[in-house]
């Protein structure tokens, strides 16, 4: 999956601003990258942008090798099933269907019957054996959020995208689901994008993007919780020395995120 | 995505049933309508059948084409007396009898009060042998003698007389005892079809009825001999009674009969079904709005659905299957549903005075097919925008923080711009009916559209008039209420979409109901400005019971000899058909204009009061010199109901209205030679109780009136018609008040944060359900408004193009429609408005 030179505004005139200034990324297979930012330094948007939601103004998306903005509706829809996989900050199950018919939704919208050994070992994986049957309302905010997962992914994706995953979680929960993340990318080989603001979240990750107005301002190993923070401060305080470029292990400042 | 489909279905259960139930009550109406005239339509075949059971063939009288007929009463046509020795002599036919038939009035067990209802018609009939006929006698038997009378059994029944009582029947004349000697029936468990009938011998009833020589009978029925078949006797029977005649077998006659009756009722279903349209397409709103929301209150899930990959048909799909749903349920539920009605419009015509016959209930596989094809269609048709609407949803909203707040809504320029379209178009189809470009069937229907186009174009520009007459409303509001008040008017005018449609749901029935009732006042004022311009004399006789049907022709004689009276007229209508037109006939006996009882004015510039016309000479109005070709000092040829040609000398023109006086004017012998003679009222100068007293003992039926009281009574008629219509568009108006629930239900629900702030900040439980109130209060007021005033102007429109119609203002009237509807808003609002004061504060602020 590849995005090069990303263009993306919103307003007209004065009040333009612009999201994304010529974003250019790639997400290797089987690892598990952290997207961090400033509020408004446009990680939704790219977000976004490579998983289909939403069409740049400019640049050029190729998931699979199919450029995205060939694409019309229906392909794109078409490619969004069965290639890409989310997890969203608010769970957004459908509260009227059970756990498991939650989760093989995906397969059900494309009118595939889910391969039954793996979707066993999918509800092992995400620990919701004896909750299969229950209903959103009579689940915890992590069993949701693993159920969440556990749909993205059912169709075996090429990517999958967590947008905010802990967002609503508490830190055991938050855990729990990141825990989750991890193993399907070493289990399962998936490759995940997980946009976040939370540096313990990141720290998950194999690699970090982080992104300030609109362009990526490092890209590297994630690296401990420690190492994120300092990244995270030098990209949002202009007057911190070394804002480009890793900075090994340094912790000296309380989190600002 | 089946299964997410039925889920979702289920847990909406309760809003599905309510949306459906906006589809249930129109097609509950247009499927009971159909099963009652389906019913009733099959009873009177069955009557057919029967009444011409073991008859070969039937002979009645001819009439020329072009003939008119009445919409009232008996045609004056009949066969000749010789016609049955004629027939009997016929080969092939072993035997014939004659039968007279005409209207009467059979008394009640007190002698005095009439048996027979509104409707149907009261019949008295001459008896036939047993086996000619479907006629048999339930108890006691036939008459035979020249003082003996039978009543069909339900009559009987209704008059409180058993057999061996003495009963009164009045025909032409004086009204008359005799001894009651059967009950009657049609064949083994048929009835009449809900007509009174009264069965004589053949010479009592020609003379009740005063049916001498050529105009005896009214049918001919002949027996064949064994071995004969039908259609070979008929047609010598033809041969033998020449062209005076229509022949045909008794099958035939049979069929032929049951058609002319459901033919004379087919209005009937016509109205309902007018009514039940309406109440579908106020229904229609109701369900475009339920829709509109639900999908706005599920953006996430669709958001979401796309996100996952669903595909736009997908969406559109589940949308799509969730209204066809609804729309099924609706139509299923309506149909059954219709099993109820039907009885229920049979108790309402019942109500009215008209006994309709009922066999078994007759369900036929159209009912169902009307039904399901109106419940699916207008349910597609209020879903398409709004599943569209669901389809467009962008996969990442299915990201974005918690569902959007229920914003401000802006009023989008296009339907208002669409509005203003096609009401133009609606005003011009309106316009082009009421001026009279097109015509008869083309015309209703152009003025039915047109209104129904005008209807849409104010709901779709109603959205810009929300927001400024809700701060008209509300203003009054707020300084009454306070808080609530406030808030109830800003609710209501935060998304004028919602509330411009639940409003025009409730729009429409009112400004129909205002329609008719601005109409009505019209009719009221024109009629009595019409009656009041023409009668003159002092004193009116007429029906007693209210109905619009003629007096005994002796009637008159009877009220000139009572004590005191210096003049008396009979006044009575009819039809003649002039240069292939059918207009109405107008009788006066001589004495009602030379005595000055009725007064007529000249248009054509003669001077003097219009007197009697004389024999073989007419007057004719205004109305319709033109349209009938006919002018002063010229001739017009004229047919009469009793299809007989007279040449006429047009003598003047004379002022006509709509209501009183119309067509051609002749005297009362003039009128006789052209088949009318019955008197609708007579008019005279007298001592009232006097005459009243006159005819105390021999017309009981009849009321003598005074002036003012007679006029009164004439144009209260109108109120009568007014209740019927009333009552229909009543089902509409409940209808928008569902919608009204549904709406309030769908935005508490949405608003549910909003309400526990609301309570979190110290509101009191009773502030939050006055705002609620308040709310249904203002939009239910708005969709009065709005309805009174369309409903006027539509109004004036038609009155306008009617020559001479009085338009007069009910301001009272409508003020308190308006009025009356906020406050059945309010009560609409009752449950909602509790529902939402029983939010708690922290669910509300918990979220989801």
């Amino acid at each position: 999956m590849q995005a090069a030179d990303l263009r993306k505004s919103y307003g007209r005139g004065e009040t333009v601003v612009t999201a994304l200034d010529g974003v250019t990324v790639s997400f290797a297979g089987g690892e598990l990258t952290a997207i961090m930012g400033p509020s408004g330094s446009g990680k939704s948007t790219l977000m976004h942008c490579v998983a289909g939601l939403d069409r740049p103004d400019a640049g050029v998306v190729t998931i699979d090798g199919v450029r995205t903005s060939d694409l019309d509706d229906r392909r794109l829809t078409e490619l969004r099933r069965d290639r890409i996989g989310f997890v969203f900050q608010a769970f957004n199950l459908l509260p009227v269907l059970t756990a498991e018919e939650n989760i093989v939704l995906p397969l059900t919208i494309a009118g595939r019957s889910p391969d039954p050994d793996w979707l066993e070992s999918l509800i092992a994986t995400v620990g919701l054996g004896d909750r299969r049957d229950h209903r959103p309302s009579e689940l915890s905010g992590g069993q949701q959020q693993r159920v969440a997962v556990a749909r993205a992914l059912a169709s075996r994706p090429a990517v999958i995208f967590a947008d905010e995953p802990t967002g609503n979680l508490d830190s055991r929960s938050s855990e729990e689901v990141l825990e989750l993340l991890r193993r399907s990318v070493d289990e399962f080989g998936q490759t995940v994008v997980m946009v976040t603001h939370d540096s313990r979240s990141a720290s998950y990750a194999d690699r970090l993007v982080l992104l300030k107005d609109g362009a990526i301002v490092h890209d590297g190993p994630a690296g401990g919780t420690d190492d994120v923070h300092e990244r995270l401060r030098q990209v949002t305080d202009p007057e911190a020395p070394g804002s480009d470029g890793p900075v090994p292990g340094g912790a000296a400042r309380p989190p600002r995120a | 995505m089946r299964v997410l489909l039925l889920r979702s279905l289920r847990e909406r259960f309760r809003r599905t049933l309510l949306t459906s139930l906006a589809v249930v009550i129109g097609v509950a109406l247009i499927s009971g309508t159909l099963i009652f005239t389906d019913t009733i339509s099959r009873s009177f075949d069955e009557i057919g059948e029967v009444s011409y059971r073991g008859v070969a063939v039937a002979v009645t009288p001819a009439v020329p084409p072009g003939t008119p007929t009445t919409d009232v009463g008996d045609d004056e046509r009949g066969l000749a007396r010789d016609v049955v020795e004629r027939v009997r002599a016929t080969p092939g036919v072993r035997d014939a009898f004659g039968q007279v038939r005409g209207r009467v009035t059979v008394f009640e067990r007190d002698g005095r009060t009439s048996a027979g209802g509104q409707g149907p018609p009261t019949i008295l009939l001459s008896a036939l042998p047993p086996g000619v006929g479907g006629v048999t006698y339930r108890e006691g038997r036939a008459p035979r003698g020249p003082g003996e009378v039978a009543f069909d059994e339900a009559s009987a029944e209704r008059a409180g007389v058993a057999v061996g009582d003495r009963v009164y029947v009045q025909g032409d004349g004086p009204r008359r005892a005799l001894r009651l000697v059967g009950l009657a029936g049609l064949g083994e468990g048929t009835s009449f079809g809900g007509a009174t009938i009264a069965i004589t011998t053949a010479d009592i009833a020609a003379s009740l009825l005063d049916r001498e020589g050529d105009a005896y009978w009214f049918q001919v029925l002949a027996v064949s001999d064994p071995g004969t078949r039908d259609t070979e006797v008929a047609a010598a029977v033809r041969a033998s009674v020449g062209d005076g005649a229509n022949v045909r077998t008794g099958e035939d006659q049979g069929a032929r009969q049951s058609q002319e009756i459901k033919d004379r009722i087919s209005f009937l279903p016509t109205i309902l079904l007018v009514f039940a349209g309406i109440a579908t397409f106020v229904g229609a709103f109701l369900i475009f709005n339920t829709f509109t929301i639900t999908m706005a209150q599920r953006q996430r899930e669709f958001a979401l659905l796309r996100a996952l990959g669903a595909s736009r048909g997908q969406v559109r799909a589940m949308v799509g299957t969730e209204a066809l749903a609804v729309g099924l349920v609706g139509a299923g539920l309506g149909i059954a549903a219709g099993f109820l009605v039907a009885p229920g419009i049979r108790a309402m015509i019942g109500a009215f005075g008209a006994d309709l016959p009922s066999t078994a209930t007759v369900f036929s596989g159209r009912t169902v097919l009307v039904g399901m094809l109106v419940g699916l269609g207008v349910t597609a048709v209020a879903a398409v925008l709004p599943a569209r609407r669901a389809t467009r949803v962008a996969p990442v909203e299915a990201l974005r923080e918690a569902a959007a707040p229920p914003g401000r809504g802006r009023v989008p320029r296009g339907p208002v711009l669409a509005g203003v379209g096609i009401g133009v178009v609606g005003v011009v189809l309106l316009g082009l009916a009421l001026v009279g470009t097109v015509e008869d069937d083309t015309g209703t229907g152009f003025a039915g559209g047109g209104a129904g186009l005008l209807f849409l174009a104010a709901a779709l520009i109603s959205p810009v008039l929300v927001g400024p007459l809700a701060r008209l409303l509300g203003r009054p509001l707020q300084r009454l209420f306070g808080l609530p008040g406030r808030l109830a008017q800003d609710n209501a005018s935060r998304q004028p979409g919602r509330t411009a449609v639940t409003s025009s749901a409730l729009m429409i029935g009112l400004a129909l109901v205002v329609f008719a009732t601005v109409f009505a006042a019209g009719l009221r004022a024109t009629l009595r400005g019409d009656i009041e311009r023409v009668v003159a004399a002092p004193v009116v006789v007429q029906v007693a019971d209210g109905s619009f049907s003629g007096l005994p022709t002796s009637v008159t004689g009877a009220i000139r000899r009572a004590p005191g009276v210096e003049a008396a007229g009979a006044v009575g209508f009819g039809r003649i058909a002039v240069a292939g037109r059918r207009v109405s006939l107008t009788v006066f006996d001589p004495e009602a204009l030379d005595a000055g009882l009725a007064r007529l004015r000249r248009t054509d510039g003669g001077a003097g009061p219009v007197r009697d016309p004389g024999p073989g000479r007419a007057y004719v109005t205004d109305t319709v010199a033109g349209e009938i070709g006919a002018r002063a000092g010229a001739t017009i040829e004229g047919r009469g109901t009793n299809g007989e040609l007279r040449t006429l000398r047009v003598v003047g023109i004379v002022e006509g209205s709509a209501s009183a006086v119309s067509g051609v004017v002749v005297g009362s012998d003039t009128a006789r030679t052209l088949g009318t003679t019955q008197p609708f009222f007579v008019v005279a100068r007298g001592d009232r109780a006097a005459i009243a007293r006159a005819l105390e003992r021999d017309y009981p039926a009849t009321e003598t009136l005074t002036r003012d009281d007679w006029i009164t009574d004439q144009t209260g008629q109108v109120n009568q018609l007014l209740g019927l219509v009333y009552a229909l568009l009543g089902l509409s108006v409940v209808v928008a008040l569902f919608g009204i629930v549904n709406t309030l239900n769908l935005s508490i629900q949405e608003r549910i944060r909003e309400l526990g702030l609301l309570r979190a900040v110290g509101a009191t439980r009773a502030q939050v359900r006055r705002m609620v109130l308040l709310e249904a209060a203002i939009t239910a007021l708005l969709g009065a408004l709005l309805g009174a005033a369309l409903g006027f102007v539509l109004a004036a429109a038609v009155g306008v193009t009617l020559d001479g119609f009085a338009l007069s203002i009910p301001v009272g009237q409508i003020a308190g429609l308006v009025v009356l509807t906020g406050a059945l808003g309010v009560v609409a609002a009752i449950r909602p408005s509790r529902r939402a004061a029983r939010v708690e504060v922290l669910d509300a602020i918990a979220g989801e």
